[in-house]
């Protein structure tokens, strides 16, 4: 048993801390809105804290799992932030998807205090996080992973080292990259079947067995195709990540001409209000007039 | 009954396998391959017999199968004195497995029709492996009358064999194909190097992020080869150039908008001017990797 602290109890954090209880590991939550942690008690047992530094205390690690770089800092410093609360010899792990700088900053600032740091952003979505099967990209040092990766087991299926501070959130961006390009092809393919009069669903299963086979289009042409874009993951969340990656290119030189594009056409979802849809609304860009 | 006569004309990376197949079921085939040396090592290999003229070789099958390079060579081989059509009977059919136009595909259709002749337009996927394996994908327009004689000489060299449509369908179908591909290897180019750029083990990244939503066949079969620099295998840039123009152009009449699929044949069109129209459609990787 690790004594453990969650911050961040979204759909993503309050599923993979709900899984740590349930490994009974020692959690105590600490969230901004308090009724969602009061909410998690209730469920999970456990213990809440009013601030991230009082949950902190005493724990061997800290788990943070929040919305972008700013939301980071805020639980991190200052007064009543992680890093003040924790003991010397202990390890903070971030799952949030955020920028490889803040990763760095905050590894360098953890590491003056004793404190170990390990940049941990998952894939898999809400689906993956309620079932106990992310998959978490891991940047950081060896020492600090042996430690935390028999406890991150407990919600996922792959936990993998990739490099120091800073690579397990670039390995997220090369995810995020892969991923929107193949949703755009998706999107104009599907779109142009159905300008062609084809059965976009019977070409979607003819051609999912060959080169052109993705996830997505296993499990987001059908849907993109009936229009329904009511759940998944979020335009507002991958307009943030690309915003990461576009940024993290400009310093180390990629160029990311076709990511740069669909970025554009997210804002242009968002501002057609498509901010809380599935990313595989793109299609609607080709397939609705005006 | 007597056994199907079948001509098979175009003997190229796909065609001469799948009639070597084709030719190792009960049906007879005669070849037509317009350098002739690549007919006569195919006499030899598969026991067939070969023709002069696609209109020699099509005279008296009751199936005429073809695989040529584009719209142009197409009509080049079914149209004219030599062509397949003029060799034809009444009551034959037309099967062509080029990646044509959808807009040939319906004018060849219409003319064969007029000479009581069927027509199935049937691009197919799988690459050079996948026909020599026959586990051909087979996308295929036309009238039901028409697949239902055709289905059988296709299934010797495919794993499936679909009927999507009328005339054209098959075409329409390989678009989608090729639009939904040439995405997927541009978003795995940046990705991969990206990752370069970044200092991260690329083929590391590979083995993680395919296990989850970015996954592709692209990502699984390709992402490792392009960071190695491996491209002198697979299919060719030029060739896929040439699918896109394909697609752009029946989508400027469709209505159907290709924003990155426009961007991406730009960045063929780069790739061939380079000298590199050669290399697997994969070398657009060489675009971000030499920048």
């Amino acid at each position: 048993m690790t004594k453990t602290a969650f911050i961040g109890l979204g759909v993503m954090g309050g599923a993979m801390a709900g899984h740590l209880a349930k490994a009974e590991h020692d959690v105590t939550v600490y969230n901004r809105t308090t009724k969602k942690a009061e909410a998690w008690v209730a469920e999970h047992g456990g213990a809440m804290a009013n601030t991230p530094a009082k949950a902190a205390e005493g724990c061997d690690v800290v788990f943070a799992c929040v919305g972008n770089d700013n939301d980071l800092r805020t639980v991190v410093y200052g007064q009543d932030g992680i890093l003040s609360g924790m003991k010397k010899g202990a390890l903070f792990c971030d799952h949030t998807t955020a920028s490889a700088i803040v990763a760095r900053e905050i590894d360098a600032k953890a590491r003056d205090l004793g404190i170990g740091f390990l940049d941990g952003p998952v894939s898999g979505g809400q689906a993956g996080a309620e079932n106990g099967q992310l998959t978490v990209m891991v940047g950081g040092s060896q020492k600090d992973f042996d430690v935390a990766e028999p406890v991150i087991q407990a919600y996922a299926k792959a936990v993998t080292l990739l490099g120091a501070a800073g690579a397990g959130q670039l390995t997220k961006m090369v995810n995020q990259i892969c991923f929107v390009g193949l949703v755009q092809g998706l999107s104009e393919g599907f779109a142009f079947a159905q300008a062609a009069g084809l059965d976009a669903k019977r070409v979607a299963d003819v051609i999912a067995k060959g080169a052109a086979q993705s996830w997505q289009m296993d499990n987001r042409a059908e849907t993109m195709i009936d229009d329904k874009f009511d759940f998944g993951f979020a335009v507002e969340w991958v307009r943030k990540d690309l915003g990461i990656a576009l940024t993290e290119a400009r310093g180390n030189g990629a160029l990311l001409p076709a990511t740069a594009l669909v970025d554009q056409f997210y804002a242009r979802v968002a501002a057609m209000g498509g901010n809380r849809w599935d990313t595989s609304s793109l299609i609607r860009l080709l397939t609705r007039k005006g | 009954m007597s056994s199907t006569k079948a001509a098979f004309i175009g003997l190229g990376n796909m065609g001469y396998p799948m009639a070597g197949h084709l030719a190792k079921t009960d049906v007879e085939v005669t070849v037509y391959n317009r350098t002739g040396k690549k007919a006569e090592a195919w006499a030899n290999e598969y026991g067939g017999a070969m023709a002069e003229t696609p209109a020699k070789a099509a005279q008296g099958a009751d199936i005429v199968l073809t695989c040529v390079g584009n719209d142009d060579d197409l009509r080049a081989v079914i149209l004219g004195d030599d062509g397949a059509l003029a060799g034809m009977g009444e009551g034959g059919l037309i099967i062509d497995h080029t990646t044509a136009s959808a807009i040939v595909a319906r004018e060849l259709a219409k003319m064969a029709s007029e000479a009581g002749i069927g027509f199935l337009d049937a691009p197919v996927s799988g690459g050079q492996e996948g026909a020599r394996n026959r586990v051909l994908t087979v996308m295929v327009g036309g009238k039901e009358a028409d697949f239902a004689k055709g289905e059988r000489a296709m299934q010797s060299y495919a794993k499936a064999v679909i009927l999507m449509g009328p005339v054209g369908s098959g075409q329409l179908t390989k678009m989608v194909n090729q639009i939904c591909c040439s995405c997927a290897i541009q978003a795995l180019a940046e990705g991969m190097n990206f990752a370069v750029k970044a200092g991260l083990d690329a083929h590391q990244v590979v083995d993680v992020i395919s296990k989850g939503a970015a996954q592709s066949w692209q990502m699984e079969n390709r992402g490792k080869t392009m960071v190695d620099g491996k491209f002198d295998f697979g299919f060719a840039c030029d060739w896929m150039r040439k699918d896109l123009d394909i697609c752009l152009d029946e989508a400027r009449v469709n209505g159907g908008q290709l924003p990155l699929t426009a961007l991406i044949e730009g960045f063929f069109a780069r790739l061939q001017a380079r000298g590199e129209g050669r290399l697997d459609n994969t070398a657009l990787y060489r675009l971000l990797s030499d920048a």
